[in-house]
């Protein structure tokens, strides 16, 4: 029985000083026909362009892509920062213009401009990530511009302007995002900025009462806006698409706002020092390329950033294009 | 900073103050009483440990949100009598905060109290009551005492289940709130702010292992059974059915058992009733249908079934594992009759005091990136403590005199575990592996933080369902969580809730076992 026990418990050390060893191997990585993304849920997900796009990517060049869901935008850049010395990630995808200025300072990515990008995306998008005149280092795959979407058949009048949210019509009848975990929450503090410049702060404190929740997510957000929680909830302009092609109707419209709107444009980029860069590289150059833009407007529900798609006849239903304020 | 924590300790208190005075009040009827729906409510006892709290957050925003069911009667009633109603917003404020976290984890105390409850054994409480005792004064200087040890290590969860809370005060409290965890995945996951992390994760720890220390001393004297033999047997009657009770007492009995009943069919069987009908309703074209197509749905992906395998090997091998660690060390300090000092009492419920946030941003320093591996032993170290109290609770019934007679006869202190403990505690062995199964698989939190290539979990997948705009199937995923982890409940061994006798009628069994085996040893000389 003794001896048993000694093998037993022998065992078990072992194991679990393999586990930790296999846990802990720091080895410079070799990839050749495979490569791995960093991005986050609503792109990789079932539900997202991702896997489409992954398998067609595919089945043209025989590389293989493993998508590793981090989280947002912040939070990929994050984790590619930490990993800097060590690259694991070949592409990263999801870094947005709120935080393009610290990517292209932190040093983890590297410049590369896709084969005709200069012929694909409007200049605007690709100076929104990368600054006017400057390297090509973040490709935009998408962008949207921030945006209420409200209920046409709540009875709340319908807001033209941030300043009219702060009413007492709006008491407990809108829902905004937490900044510190989503990038729908940074985007609208942003808005507040570019509008009301030192004065935002005031403003949101104004705005409180009108608040009903700050979701944690966009999803969980909208989903209470849909299920009529609130007649108000912060969004893209493009979010009606969806509720028009799925034949819900058009009963949750956009509300443009005289103040001019922010844009969200979200970008790709090749990690500095990737396991497999001529893969990266490979991947950047589909990922702007009409078959795999073609995906994005039914699966993002964002505008793609090629100009060569066509866009859904839900768009044009759905989707204003407001004035953009910086 | 301050207010931050001040709130999230404020609310956390609530929310365990809430669970406590229900869970322990409904405990009295389910140990005491027999009624309809008792083992359901004891079976429900698992949803707080494997359900993740976005969709419970959901289910109340479905029942009590502004849209919501309830809000739905007040209109109608409003609209019946010429008025209008423009819906509830409570839910909103931090009330709702506290309400939703304390009804939602009421049945786990319930649970907790009432294993330790139905053991009880009543004759100090006859006594008393044949030296004129009112049930009152019965309940508060002999059964709460003894109840004492259950109730802390019931609370101790819910409070540092809502002291780590995320989902639940993000949605409902009021803007300009947060909390702790909040701020520290934020710091930890985003602004790589190290500084700010590690100083909200030491005030965190601290408070945490600070209520953690009082509960160890409380509990600390419960560690060794003191009953002798009792022939009598635990009958449970109807509600104010005990003869022996005053017309007032049954009053009181009756009304409590109505109050009770009214707030967990409102405030947790609503909201659970709320996730069940979602996940059977399908939303098309503006209209809802009723219908499996969410589980054929479900079942049809591969990616679910990824999900599912990955969290049943997961499951069972952190169990596993959980089970091994506790068991070994309730033994061994046991043997070494360490069992009453604090220290030895901390050491297994220390690792509750560390949220999953903190233990997964460590641990992917420490490897530098997330796997399979690092997540088990990251669950491992985390959920041990819950199997452990149950082992614990089941070596508590041994008494003094059995387990040394054990020594004597056993040929070592292997031997003695092997074939003395063991057998003695399989029943809860077995439990606490449920126990860690649940948790195992209600587990989105470091699966999240990890972010392991390629690698989903049910508990991640119905996260990301949820967060993908589609509540539907993330209730019905839920639902499938519901299921796996109660599996092992429904299939284990009955319950103990036989006779004092009977265990020490089974104990003397063992000790039988190993006295003849010295015996046989002795003849093959």
């Amino acid at each position: 029985m003794r001896k048993f026990a000694k093998i037993f418990l022998l065992t078990i050390t072992t194991l679990t000083f393999l586990g930790l060893l296999a846990g802990c191997s720091k080895q410079k990585i070799n990839r050749t026909d495979e490569i791995v993304v960093y991005t986050y849920n609503s792109f990789s997900g079932e539900w997202g362009a991702g896997p489409e796009i992954a398998r067609l990517f595919e089945q043209k060049t025989g590389i293989k892509v493993t998508y590793a869901e981090i989280g947002d935008s912040g939070q990929i850049l994050a984790k590619a920062i930490l990993e800097k010395k060590n690259p694991y990630a070949d592409v990263l995808v999801g870094l947005d213009n709120y935080s393009a200025d610290k990517a292209l300072k932190s040093g983890v990515i590297t410049d590369y401009k896709p084969a005709g990008a200069d012929s694909l995306i409007p200049a605007e998008l690709s100076q929104k990530l990368n600054g006017e005149g400057k390297k090509w280092y973040l490709t935009p795959y998408d962008y949207s511009h921030f945006a209420f979407i409200y209920d046409s058949l709540s009875d709340v009048p319908v807001p033209t302007c941030l300043e009219d949210l702060t009413k007492s019509d709006y008491s407990k009848k809108i829902i905004i995002m937490d900044s510190k975990t989503s990038t729908l929450g940074v985007g609208f503090e942003e808005w507040v900025k570019a509008v009301y410049k030192d004065k935002a702060a005031d403003y949101m404190n104004r705005l409180k009462p009108s608040i009903l929740t700050v979701a944690p997510g966009w999803s969980v957000g909208y989903g209470m806006f849909t299920d009529g929680e609130a007649p108000l909830c912060f969004s893209y302009t493009t979010s009606p698409a969806y509720h028009v092609e799925y034949d819900e109707g058009d009963r949750f419209k956009a509300a443009v706002f005289t103040d001019g709107h922010v844009m969200q444009v979200e970008g790709a980029a090749v990690v500095k020092g990737a396991p497999n860069l001529e893969g990266a590289k490979k991947f950047m150059d589909f990922l702007i390329s009409d078959e795999a833009q073609d995906l994005i407007p039914l699966t993002q529900w964002m505008f793609p950033a090629n100009m060569n798609v066509e866009l859904p006849a839900s768009y044009a239903a759905a989707a204003p294009v407001p004035k953009t304020i910086e | 900073m301050a207010r931050i924590f001040l709130y999230t300790l404020y609310t956390a208190l609530l929310s365990t103050l809430i669970a406590c005075v229900v869970g322990v009040g409904t405990a009295f009827f389910t140990a005491r009483r027999r009624f309809f729906g008792r083992r359901f409510l004891l079976a429900a006892g698992i949803v707080p440990l494997c359900v993740p709290p976005l969709v419970i957050a959901l289910g109340y925003v479905s029942f009590f949100g502004v849209n919501g069911i309830v809000s739905g009667w007040f209109k109608a009633i409003a609209n019946a009598a010429g008025g209008n109603f423009t819906g509830l917003t409570f839910l909103y404020t931090t009330l709702g905060v506290v309400v939703a976290q304390g009804f939602y984890n009421f049945p786990l105390v319930t649970r907790i109290v009432n294993d330790a409850w139905e053991r009880l054994p009543p004759q100090n409480e006859n006594a008393a009551r044949l030296l004129g005792a009112g049930e009152g004064r019965i309940f508060f200087t002999i059964t709460l005492p003894r109840l004492s040890g259950a109730i802390a290590a019931a609370c101790i969860p819910v409070f540092l289940f809502c002291f780590f809370s995320f989902m639940i005060v993000l949605l409902f409290s009021p803007p300009g709130n947060s909390t702790l965890e909040v701020e520290l995945y934020h710091a930890v996951r985003t602004t790589l702010d190290i500084r700010s992390g590690v100083i909200l994760a030491l005030i965190e720890t601290a408070t945490a292992m600070g209520i953690v220390f009082a509960y160890s001393y409380v509990i600390r004297k419960n560690q060794i059974g003191v009953e002798g033999l009792s022939f009598t047997r635990n009958v449970r009657s109807r509600i104010a059915g005990q003869p022996f009770e005053s017309g007032a007492a049954r009053a009181i009995e009756i009304a409590g058992f109505v109050l009770l009943a009214v707030l967990a069919l409102l405030f947790f069987a609503g909201p659970g009733a709320a996730v069940l009908i979602s996940s059977f309703t399908i939303k098309q074209n503006n209209a809802e249908v009723f219908g499996f197509g969410l589980f054929r749905g479900l079942f049809g992906s591969a990616t679910f079934w990824k999900a599912f395998i990955n969290s049943l090997l997961i499951g069972l091998c952190t169990s596993a594992l959980c089970c091994f660690i506790s068991f070994v060390y309730s033994v061994v300090i046991r043997m070494k009759g360490k069992q009453q000092k604090v220290l030895f009492q901390m050491i297994p419920v220390l690792p509750m005091a560390v949220s999953s946030v903190v233990t997964g941003w460590i641990l992917s320093l420490v490897f530098g990136g997330g796997n399979v591996v690092v997540l088990v032993l990251c669950q491992t170290l985390l959920f041990w403590p819950i199997g452990y109290k149950q082992i614990q609770n089941g070596m508590n019934q041994l008494t003094s005199d059995t387990q040394n007679a054990a020594f004597i006869l056993s040929r070592g202190r292997l031997d003695c575990a092997m074939r003395f403990y063991l057998p003695s505690c399989r029943k809860v062995i077995f439990t606490a592996f449920c126990y860690c199964f649940a948790v195992s698989i209600g587990d989105a939190t470091l699966p999240l933080v990890l972010a392991i290539p390629d690698f989903s979990t049910l508990a991640l997948y119905t996260y990301r369902l949820a967060g993908a705009f589609r509540f539907n199937q993330a209730c019905a995923c839920a639902v499938v969580m519901i299921l796996l982890a109660g599996v092992g409940f429904l299939c284990g061994p009955s319950r103990a809730s036989g006779t004092t006798k009977g265990r020490m009628g089974s104990q003397r069994q063992h000790l039988g076992s190993l006295s003849l085996s010295k015996g046989n040893k002795k003849e093959s000389k």
